[in-house]
């Protein structure tokens, strides 16, 4: 018994079954089972989205294929259907999803599946008026579904508006990434104490948990603007970095903490709903730009940015599922070799680090390395030696724009001749 | 430095990146479905000839979705993807009679590994609006659903077409996986 492949081969002898049935492409390496027909990729495709019961689309080359179906191909065939949908004088333009919904497609499939089964076709044949009308109904296009509203509020979101504003150049130095950072803290935590005060607000409660949070707001608004001016005037360091991690989270933590109390469920949710985001604020702390008068991008119709774009994190999408960060908690750094410094940023000035002294050996290797560091930088002796012989009373440590006299004065004199 | 503000990142932002996988028969919707949720339109697609890899934002988080191509030849290599997986999407043409029993196979085939154990299958049974497509009953009944073992499933219509049902199974997906983490 011959294989598929073997088959297709006899098959596509046939000039016509070796061209796609819709566009007439050479190559034709896909095919319809059910009507019998070879087509190209790019009509395999058009014809998958009309469902298995109008075209069932397979591979000659990457499937595998039942008798059943190989008798289906030999039967069929292109010049088969084109010739049965010229006797209905089917209209050669029209578009792929009208000519297999008619109810002549519908009876050709019918044939060629009671042909294959050998049994009587008690289908009737369509009349010629009859024939172009749609078998049954088809599908009626229905609307999409709107885009989610809030898959946007992420820090990390390229699509997000501080990452929108910071230019290049600012947002790859430590000053930008840490001023974006500090931004989407403090919006965060008014955010948050902002919603507290709403839902105070709604419920009717007591005015003093509203004021309470409103200073929330200040504070965190006046710790952000004192941090960053900090860090503006002193140098890049370590601590300063530190100090601004903590206190940022402090301030988060404060006002989540309100925003969770108030609420009243102790644990909030990991994202916020879509009920959650409040009719306004949202938009303007996350599009301040976008939801100007002059006819920015509003809530329903903001199309975000298409294209590639640059982002850092690109390893973290498929890093392991254990959090990296607890381990670098507990982490203990090495014990390493005195004097081993980190350009100029040593480690000893972790927080955490404690310098163990040296001993035994460890103590001996460290005092061989001061020895030696100490000859090393001990005065050289002088290597040059002052000239001797004819140029002994040559003038030196001078520049001359042209060959001094004394040396080219043989030559003018021509003594070599 | 850079471990100083990603530790000040994940004050503010937990992980939010998951790696879902998408498998399923050929033709039954698999790159509609991921375009859908990229780009909240239908394109037009021709059959995948090796995988489709897209990254999108879902309620603030970054889904890395992997469509994988569903063709008879390629199926014996679906396991190379397993690994590191957070969740899997099968996805069944609910208007496929004949092929139905192969869905199961390759369905019981991929909840049986070992490398998707504790992994949640969401079940997307998609060309749903179609007059004569299954119910999600006849689907479980079908697909011997209940004899997937050891791991949560859910079974969602939808129309990739139009993209409905898409965000519902999306979201128990990514609740369920964020569950398990935290």
């Amino acid at each position: 018994m011959s294989s598929s492949s073997d088959i297709f081969r006899q098959l596509q002898a046939d000039r016509e079954n070796s061209r796609c049935f819709d566009c007439g492409k050479a190559g034709a390496q896909w095919a319809s089972v059910n009507l019998g027909i070879f087509l190209c990729l790019e009509c395999s495709g058009q014809h998958r989205a009309l469902g298995v019961h109008i075209s069932f689309v397979r591979s000659t080359t990457m499937d595998s294929w039942s008798p059943q179906q190989l008798q289906l191909m030999s039967n069929g065939g292109n010049r088969r259907l084109r010739e049965f949908f010229n006797s209905y004088s089917m209209p050669p333009n029209c578009t792929i999803q009208f000519r297999y919904y008619t109810k002549a497609a519908e009876y050709y499939r019918e044939l060629l599946k009671a042909e294959v089964e050998r049994r009587q076709l008690n289908f009737p044949p369509p009349t010629q008026s009859s024939a172009l009308q749609p078998f049954a109904q088809a599908p009626v296009p229905r609307p999409q579904v709107p885009r989610p509203v809030d898959n946007r509020t992420s820090i990390e979101n390229p699509h997000f508006a501080s990452n929108y504003r910071s230019d290049s150049a600012e947002s790859s130095s430590w000053w930008g990434t840490s001023k974006s950072l500090l931004g989407g803290a403090v919006s965060k935590a008014s955010e948050w104490a902002s919603s507290a005060v709403e839902t105070v607000k709604d419920n009717g409660l007591i005015g003093s948990i509203k004021s309470g949070a409103s200073v929330v707001i200040d504070k965190s608004k006046e710790v952000g603007g004192n941090i960053a001016e900090k860090i503006r005037e002193s140098s890049i360091g370590e601590k300063s970095l530190d100090a601004l991690s903590t206190v940022g989270g402090y301030v988060s933590e404060g006002a989540y903490a309100a925003y969770s109390k108030v609420r009243g469920n102790g644990k909030p949710s990991l994202y916020r709903d879509i009920d959650d985001v409040p009719n306004d604020a949202g938009e303007k702390l996350f599009y301040p730009e976008t939801n100007s008068q002059y006819g920015g991008a509003q809530r329903g119709n903001y199309v975000p940015p298409t294209g590639e774009f640059s982002w850092k994190k690109d390893e973290e999408l498929v890093q392991p599922r254990q959090d990296q960060r607890y381990f670098n908690q507990n982490r203990v750094e090495p014990n390493r070799a005195f004097g081993y410094q980190n350009n100029g940023r040593s480690y000893t000035q972790d927080r955490n680090y404690q310098q163990e002294e040296p001993r035994g050996y460890q103590r001996e290797e460290q005092r061989n390395y001061q020895r030696e560091e100490q000859r090393s930088f001990q005065k050289e002796p002088n290597y040059y030696q002052e000239p001797r012989g004819y140029y002994q009373n040559a003038p030196r440590s001078q520049t001359y724009d042209e060959v001094p006299d004394f040396l080219t004065g043989d030559i003018k004199a021509n003594k070599f001749d | 430095m850079g471990a100083k503000i990603s530790s000040l990142f994940s004050r503010f932002s937990k992980r939010k990146n998951l790696r879902i996988l998408m498998i399923g028969l050929e033709g039954a919707g698999k790159t509609t479905i991921l375009y859908q949720m990229k780009l909240h339109e239908h394109m037009e697609s021709i059959p995948t000839i090796g995988f489709n890899v897209e990254t999108f934002y879902y309620k603030n988080i970054a889904i890395t979705c992997w469509d994988i191509s569903g063709g008879e030849r390629i199926r014996p290599l679906w396991h190379h993807y397993f690994e590191n997986t957070d969740g899997v999407i099968f996805v069944v043409d609910s208007n496929d009679r004949q092929r139905i029993e192969e869905a199961k196979e390759e369905l019981h085939r991929a909840s049986n590994d070992t490398n998707l154990e504790n992994v949640s299958f969401l079940i997307l049974s998609n060309k749903n609006d179609l007059p004569n497509a299954m119910s999600n009953s006849e689907l479980i009944d079908k697909l011997d659903l209940y004899m997937i073992r050891g791991k949560n499933w859910y079974i969602q219509n939808s129309c990739a077409l139009t993209g409905e049902g898409l965000c519902e199974g999306f979201n128990w997906l990514s609740d369920e996986i964020l569950s398990q983490i935290y």
